[in-house]
């Protein structure tokens, strides 16, 4: 006889559907009350330990890197800073080469027919031009930025870019050869017409351009020949020759377009700007352009019984009053204390190959603590990065054989998700944050945690 | 009149059809919770034998019957004739009360999964799943505290809202492999090695809220899990002394589980495993089932377990000696042509047990009241019964919780001759 099961639903006859009905509305229609207190009188077998916090303060490694790139040198850099100030001082040096003007005047003819060689006489000026970066107008600073009182020099010794940046500028004839007190962002010097026909017949050295007695000591940074992010100047047109220029304007009667230089190399001496400290008791220093990147691990002692890291903070302050730049292109990385222990320097192209970004711009959380701690939050503000991760792999053993320290830097494009909008070697930032030795403001590792309650029955 | 058609080879497998249908309904995801006081200790008893037996209070020890089997004494399967499925579920409505909250949870449990067949005629193979214990409950406590260990600068201390979840879930469940044998007119025995498995987990959540503040903690989260495994013997026996009387029995001895206990947390590479054993006191039971004539009948049961005799565990500070007390009466089905409901099977009856642990250093009691009543298929192919419960556990005064509980219980019980 076939099965018919749908029956089974109606059972026999007349009393079928009840008891299913029944049944499936108690099984399906009954829904439980949202989570409550009920029940957590009870002693179960579970207990949490209490959620502790520590702070340590204690710096096990540290060191200030000078950052090199092995792709692209400093001289390659596409911006030049200029500034006198006391505390950021940088001057601009460059050499031109201007062999190809006798070339041009074995074409020109006097009156007579005869050739001619170059002369006062048949030079109408020579003009240095700098390209201010469109970023130093901020219209808020403008005023403050770009009155700058322009000296430039020439060098006594034969420039060569490989010394630069140095702590110290170039020694040059202290007769200054041009002046301006510019304030526009297209820079205009004079230069004196003998000088140029003594350069073109005789070899160059260089020339220093100084700030001198600025009203402002901020860096200012101008276009170098090798600037390609030509949004970031006004330029003419699009054969607009780019750098310390020096354009050389000929006497009428020779009829002939002024000739633009770009010099064969420009760089800046960074000569007065922070640099590393050597012991990070003094502070830390962060700085792009030339790149400075600190790094330091904190001696931590993880006990053997294991613990959840519920929230590690790593807190830092800065001084704002020494600092400059935007704070979100700073990133937050591992890297193996063993490649940085005991070195002063090392390539982008080692960092790319042995750091791990932890954090960086997007959840820098800048923690202003209570003010009556010590100076206000406006003057000194705390940031902090979120490293609960990293300290949880450090507290379960992960790192035992491979100790870990922290390295401050910058967006670098291998950061991924972390790249700022500019590569670190465009323009300058400086981050002073302060050192272990600070009374109030030393960065230090706030590490938030659970025990595990272990083992037992 | 339209009838159930039911008797064929594909009989059986498709109610297993539908049995895995209301499987399904069985689970129904995060409803799921049963009494608060199984969360702590061995858990709640779930056992089950089918919906005719809970109807009637739950007594059947005494229970022999090849065309309605059950699987409450094994002893009663010998002598059967036909293969017999059997799978029962309850669904619990709970109103779970203390002087301050109360919550109410539904469940739904599929404790029991049966099949025996004949092999001559006067024994009888059987095997299945059953549920012993279990535990199903979610608590949260909310309270404010404070971050940190007061060694710290005052600034970096923030102040949280903190709720802690507790949810502990697990089931202690049996394999009983059976043989039960017909050895007289008036003597049918039976043993089963039961093989015993089961998991219950813990977890304890604690969330943090800061207040006035945008920092962010992870939750700390720890998990118990308590991984257990065993092998028990049960014998059973039914006597009928007298046509109108049977008397039954169940006897399982002590024995022991085997349990590893693993801690862990959430991110933390870090385990703690410790193994240790339990004894679990023996078990037995009586009962005892006198034909009123007609097609009423009465009985009761009784069962005990020493539990002050566990051993193994810190639970057993709080044991005692747990027992059941069931008594019931039942009108059989009839098939009385145009006999209308009276043809109708009804049972009712009255169940009070103690747990085997206490809370509150109170002895934890239970109570219940039932009726049932089922449906038989057609040529005595097998039934369908429903039961209907009110239960009480506990009491406010002595243990600062109450639970009155709807339960509605549905098995279903098939016949093949499949050879």
């Amino acid at each position: 006889m076939p099965v018919d099961f749908m029956r089974i639903l109606k059972f026999s006859g007349r009393y079928g559907p009840l008891p299913v009905v029944l049944a499936l509305t108690i099984l399906i229609g009954c829904t439980s009350d949202t989570l409550g207190p009920v029940g957590t009188s009870l002693p179960i077998d579970m207990e949490l330990n209490p959620v502790l916090t520590d702070l340590i303060v204690e710096i096990q490694e540290y060191g200030g890197l000078v950052v090199t790139d092995d792709e692209n040198s400093f001289e390659a850099s596409e911006v030049l800073y200029l500034g006198g100030g006391p505390d950021q001082a940088s001057s601009i040096v460059a050499r031109y080469d201007f062999s190809t003007l006798i070339d041009t005047f074995a074409t020109f003819t006097d009156g007579s027919g005869d050739s001619i060689e170059i002369s006062v006489g048949w030079i109408e000026s020579v003009t240095l031009r700098l390209f201010l970066l469109n970023a130093y107008e901020d219209p808020a600073t403008t005023s403050e930025k770009v009155e700058k009182h322009y000296r430039v020099y020439e060098l006594s010794d034969t420039l060569v870019a490989s010394e630069y940046p140095r702590s110290d500028e170039p020694i040059f004839d202290p007769s200054p050869l041009a002046f301006s007190d510019e304030v526009t962002n297209a820079v205009w010097i004079e230069l004196p017409k003998s000088n140029l026909v003594d350069w073109t017949l005789n070899g160059q050295t260089g020339i220093i351009i100084r700030d001198e007695d600025s009203v402002s000591d901020k860096l200012i940074g101008y276009a170098s020949k090798e600037l390609d992010h030509f949004l970031e100047i006004e330029l003419e047109d699009e054969n607009t020759l780019v750098g310390p220029t020096i354009t050389v304007s000929f006497a009428a009667e020779l009829d002939h377009l002024p000739m633009t230089f770009q010099p064969i190399i420009d760089t800046s001496t960074l000569h007065g700007i922070p640099d590393s400290f050597a012991d990070a008791a003094d502070g830390l220093l962060l700085r792009t352009h030339s790149r400075r990147y600190p790094y330091f691990s904190f001696n931590v002692d993880f006990p053997d019984s294991a613990r959840m890291i519920n929230r590690a903070v790593l807190r830092v302050a800065i001084d704002t009053l020494t600092s400059f730049g935007p704070l979100t292109e700073i990133v937050l990385a591992t890297i193996p204390t063993t490649l940085v222990s005991g070195r002063d320097s090392l390539t982008i192209q080692e960092i790319e190959a042995s750091a791990v970004v932890i954090t960086g711009n997007t959840s820098i959380d800048v923690k202003l603590p209570n003010t009556a701690v010590g100076d206000p939050p406006e003057i000194s503000p705390w940031l902090g990065f979120d490293i609960t991760a990293v300290i949880q792999r450090q507290a379960n053993g992960l790192l035992a054989d491979e100790p870990l320290s922290f390295l401050l830097s910058s967006g670098e494009d291998f950061f991924t998700g972390y790249s700022a909008s500019w590569d670190p070697d465009f323009y300058m930032t400086v981050m002073n944050l302060f050192g272990t030795g600070h009374p109030d403001f030393q960065p230090y590792l706030e590490i938030t945690y659970t025990e595990f309650s272990g083992g037992g029955k | 009149m339209r009838t159930l058609t039911y008797g064929s080879g594909r009989g059986l497998s498709g109610l297993l059809v539908v049995l895995a249908l209301v499987a399904a309904l069985g689970l129904p995801g995060n409803s799921k919770a049963q009494s608060p006081f199984a969360l702590v200790n061995i858990g709640a008893d779930v056992r089950q034998s089918d919906a005719r037996i809970a109807g009637r209070g739950g007594w059947g020890l005494a229970e022999s019957d090849s065309l309605n089997p059950s699987f409450h004494n094994l002893a009663g399967l010998a002598g059967l004739k036909s293969t017999v499925i059997l799978y029962s579920g309850f669904g619990d409505l709970s109103r779970s009360q203390t002087p301050e909250a109360e919550r109410t949870t539904s469940t739904v449990r599929a404790p029991n999964l049966r099949i025996a067949m004949p092999v001559t005629k006067w024994m009888a193979l059987s095997g299945g799943f059953r549920a012993l214990r279990g535990t199903q409950y979610k608590s949260v406590a909310a309270y404010l505290d404070t971050l940190g260990d007061g060694s710290v600068t005052d600034q970096f201390l923030n102040e949280v809202n903190i709720e802690e979840i507790f949810v502990r879930e697990g089931t202690q469940f049996e394999v009983p492999l059976g043989v039960s044998i017909k050895a007289s007119s008036w003597l049918k025995v039976a043993a089963s090695v039961n093989l015993v498995r089961g998991v219950i987990r813990g977890h304890l959540t604690r969330v943090y809220f800061p207040v006035d503040s945008p920092e962010e903690y992870l939750p700390t989260v720890e998990m118990l899990e308590d991984d257990l495994s065993g092998t028990s013997t049960t014998f059973s026996m039914i006597i009928q002394p007298f046509p109108r009387l049977s008397l039954g029995a169940t006897l399982t001895p002590s024995h022991n589980w085997d349990i590893v206990r693993t801690r862990t947390m959430s991110n933390v590479a870090d385990r703690s495993e410790v193994p240790f054993r339990v004894s679990i006191p023996s078990i037995w039971a009586v009962g005892g089932a006198l034909d009123l004539g007609g097609r009423w009948r009465v009985g009761g049961d009784f069962e005990a377990q020493d539990y002050s005799k566990f051993s193994g565990i810190y639970w057993a500070d709080t044991m005692v000696n747990s027992w059941r007390v069931s008594a019931g009466v039942e009108r059989r089905e009839n098939w009385k042509r145009r006999g209308g409901l009276t043809n109708l099977p009804l049972r009712f009856g009255y169940t009070v047990s103690r747990w085997p642990y206490m809370i509150n250093n109170e002895t934890l009691e239970e109570k219940w009241i039932t009726l049932g009543t089922g449906v038989p298929f057609r040529r005595n192919s097998g039934h369908m019964d429903v039961a209907l419960s009110y239960g009480v556990i506990g009491d406010m005064d002595k243990h600062g919780i109450e639970d009155r509980v709807w339960r509605f219980s549905v098995s279903m019980v098939g016949l093949e001759k499949w050879w």
